[in-house]
């Protein structure tokens, strides 16, 4: 696996656990469905939480337990779905999560600018991507024509500068 | 031009907005690279190349190009006839979208035709796949007498705000905004995804009527009101409320089920509006705010005609039309009032007798840009009927411009009428179409060639489109024509009464499908039932909703 961060300081790999597991000491991701079943468990000290959602799964349930969660794992099935965005938007906009949004799954790097301004901390690639050229299309368009989550300085008219913060 | 080099109508491109254009086109050279490389699939291609307009249809790629708004510059145009003589085979073909279409393009050549455009501050942006269209407008808009805001400003924000839009360029299905800034719907607002009414309030101030969930296609559809009044400042925080209701919950697993109408009806118009209503509360509107100020930055980006007419204009428009009484006729159905009493508006026919509705050549192009630069403060229109039109023409140059035009095979007087007839390119060129719509639309104008027959009729639209997706938006028209395929061979079926204008309506269906030949009977019975029974100046459209279908029915299938 390849993880390339849209933003500096998205943290490394981070176990997923089987919803039967128990829970390690250090840093996890629990499904939706264990998070949802069994709340968001006290950590004390032994590790931050993360929480994997598939696409059809509400990011708005999250909004009660969001402050205790420091990643948000969302998965794509196919990259023509693009709930992924709404979802991440979502997060940031609605539920004011400040914490790591990544993405997994069979996304383009011609996406990964859109990604980005939909407020997605980091990608989950192939062990054999080509990280070359995801930056180079992460870094292509150096102008943008709606707000994001970015806020990125705005003017004249609706124009913004989009330039990729790790775009290179 | 205005005084400031900005063309009329359109909005003017700065230095950015170029640059931008530019990265664009190196993103799809590269995009084309990767997939003549093999690093991209055509599956993954194929969305990359359709949300820059190119189809690969029967024959060849077809490369569609936005009109915003349907306004062009002299300039633009002659950039368009250029890319039609040195790619294509010498003509285009404008849609019912206001955009314009290239049928034989080489996809080596696409990316260099893209940077061609991008000269001439044109692109092929989101003319296709799934994600928000070209915004199309009123092709009288900025100079119709009727009409209350110049729509284009918001149609200009609209389009730039969905300019690559970073959530919503990946939607359940393709999704088409329409704007209208006059009571008198020329747009066809309550069939597009979002039909968008801009109007003032007593104080002056600029609002929206907004609708949703409205379409033709497979599944016709009349769109729900969302908002009576939705104030300027809010107009795109609603637009991401609703983009965003129907990009989290429209289906994705049918692409016949995948439009915002699907959902409204799924839903409920009720609850579909509460959804949207809840997402625009729990935003963060100011983030979307849209600021006077922005508004004005992007206004001053358009050019303004210099209206100047002299004091006799409409004098010597009067003499001339009593002087001539094929000048006269023309008048009477190709023009529009203007808001300044010494011009008006004009429609330019691209629908010659027996001719091809929305072709054009490229030296008609060429001419039609001198024409503008002469008559028209250098725009021009296209309208979603497949025509051309004028915005800014002095009425006492009226009848010297309907000279010219018709020496270039432009002056068919019949605008509304029934050799006006609208058709998507079908089955002679599009890879979805079950039937040929070009050689049933020819016929019909062969059949209805006599202009004195044509003006006796009165308004009538003829949409002709060559399947169930319809392009040619037969639902919406007077008599609509639907190609279907009957085990391998092409039938005809009819629909009546339908109108995409303020009286909105979609089209019923008459009866079994015919055969090419039988239709075309089918449609000279209509129209002969037609004048049998109508009563004064009644358009077909009234008598059609005073006696219904039965009389029609009768006409076409009893002699049968």
């Amino acid at each position: 696996m390849l993880r390339l961060e849209l933003e500096p300081g998205a943290s490394a790999a981070w176990p997923e656990i089987a919803d039967d597991a128990p829970l390690p000491d250090g840093d996890c991701i629990l499904s939706f469905a264990r998070l949802r079943a069994g709340g968001v468990p006290d950590r004390s000290g032994s590790g931050r939480l993360g929480v994997s959602l598939r696409i059809d799964e509400p990011v708005e349930a999250l909004a009660g337990s969001i402050e205790r969660l420091a990643l948000v794992l969302l998965t794509v099935p196919a990259f023509r779905d693009g709930r992924v965005f709404t979802q991440a938007r979502t997060l940031r906009e609605r539920l004011d999560f400040a914490g790591e949004i990544r993405v997994a799954g069979p996304v383009l790097p011609d996406q990964a600018a859109f990604l980005e301004r939909c407020g997605v901390s980091s990608l989950v690639l192939p062990a054999n991507a080509d990280e070359a050229v995801w930056r180079r299309a992460n870094a292509r368009m150096h102008t943008a024509y709606q707000p994001s989550v970015r806020d990125e300085p705005a003017g004249p008219g609706l124009k913004r500068r989009s330039e990729a913060a790790s775009g290179g | 031009m205005s005084g400031h080099g900005l063309p009329v109508g359109t909005y003017g491109y700065d230095a950015t907005d170029r640059a931008f254009l530019a990265d664009r086109v190196d993103e799809f050279r590269d995009q084309v690279q990767r997939r003549l490389d093999g690093a991209l699939s055509e599956d993954e291609f194929k969305p990359l190349r359709l949300m820059n307009g190119l189809y690969l249809q029967l024959h060849a790629y077809m490369l569609r190009v936005a009109i915003p708004y349907g306004t062009l510059s002299a300039i633009q145009l002659r950039g368009l006839a250029a890319v039609a003589r040195r790619h294509d085979r010498g003509y285009a073909h404008f849609t019912t979208r206001q955009n314009i279409q290239f049928n034989w393009i080489r996809l080596e050549d696409a990316a260099d035709i893209l940077a061609e455009l991008a000269v001439v501050d044109m692109h092929a942006i989101q003319t296709s796949g799934n994600c928000i269209r070209n915004v199309t407008s009123d092709e009288f808009a900025g100079a119709a007498a009727d009409e209350l805001v110049d729509p284009r400003v918001y149609a200009e924000i609209l389009r730039q705000w969905s300019t690559l839009h970073p959530e919503f360029s990946f939607l359940p299905r393709k999704f088409k905004f329409a704007i209208s800034g006059s009571p008198q719907d020329r747009v066809a607002a309550r069939f597009h995804d979002i039909g968008i009414v801009a109007r003032r309030d007593d104080a002056g101030r600029i609002g929206f009527g907004v609708h949703a969930g409205g379409g033709l296609g497979r599944t016709p559809a009349i769109g729900i009101p969302m908002r009576e009044w939705l104030p300027e400042e809010e107009l795109l925080a609603y637009m991401e409320a609703i983009l965003r209701v129907y990009n989290a919950h429209g289906r994705r697993d049918n692409a016949y089920k995948s439009r915002i109408k699907i959902l409204v009806q799924a839903l409920g118009a009720e609850a579909f509006t509460r959804a949207v209503e809840d997402e625009f509360a729990a935003m963060p509107r100011h983030r979307f705010r849209l600021e006077p100020k922005t508004v004005a930055a992007i206004a001053a980006r358009f050019g303004t005609p210099a209206l100047e007419a002299p004091a006799d204009a409409a004098a010597v428009l009067a003499a001339d039309r009593a002087a001539d009484p094929a000048f006269d006729h023309w008048v009477s159905t190709n023009t529009h009032p203007h808001r300044d009493p010494g011009h008006i508006c004009v429609v330019l026919s691209l629908k010659p007798t027996g001719g091809i509705p929305g072709d054009a050549s490229a030296a008609q192009m060429d001419a039609v840009a001198d024409l503008a630069e002469r008559y028209s403060h250098a725009e021009i229109r296209v309208s979603h009927l497949q025509n051309l039109a004028f915005g800014h023409v002095r009425r006492d140059r009226l009848r010297s411009l309907w000279q010219e035009l018709a020496a270039l095979g432009l002056a068919s007087a019949n605008a509304g009428l029934i050799g006006d007839i609208v058709c998507c390119p079908g089955l002679d060129y599009c890879t979805l179409a079950n039937a040929r719509s070009i050689p049933i639309a020819q016929r019909i104008s062969d059949r209805f060639a006599d202009a004195e027959l044509q003006r006796r009729i009165g308004p009538l639209r003829i949409n002709i489109s060559g399947c169930i997706n319809a392009c040619g938006h037969h639902h919406a028209a007077g008599i609509g024509i639907l190609g279907v395929d009957k085990k391998g061979e092409e039938f005809f079926q009819l629909t009546l009464g339908g109108t995409a204008e303020s009286d909105v309506a979609i089209g019923q269906i008459l009866g079994p499908s015919l055969p090419e030949a039988e239709a075309v009977v089918a449609i000279e019975r209509l129209v002969e039932t037609y004048l049998s029974l109508r009563t004064g100046e009644e358009r077909f459209l009234d008598t059609y909703r005073r006696l219904g279908n039965r009389p029609f029915k009768e006409a076409v299938y009893a002699a049968a």
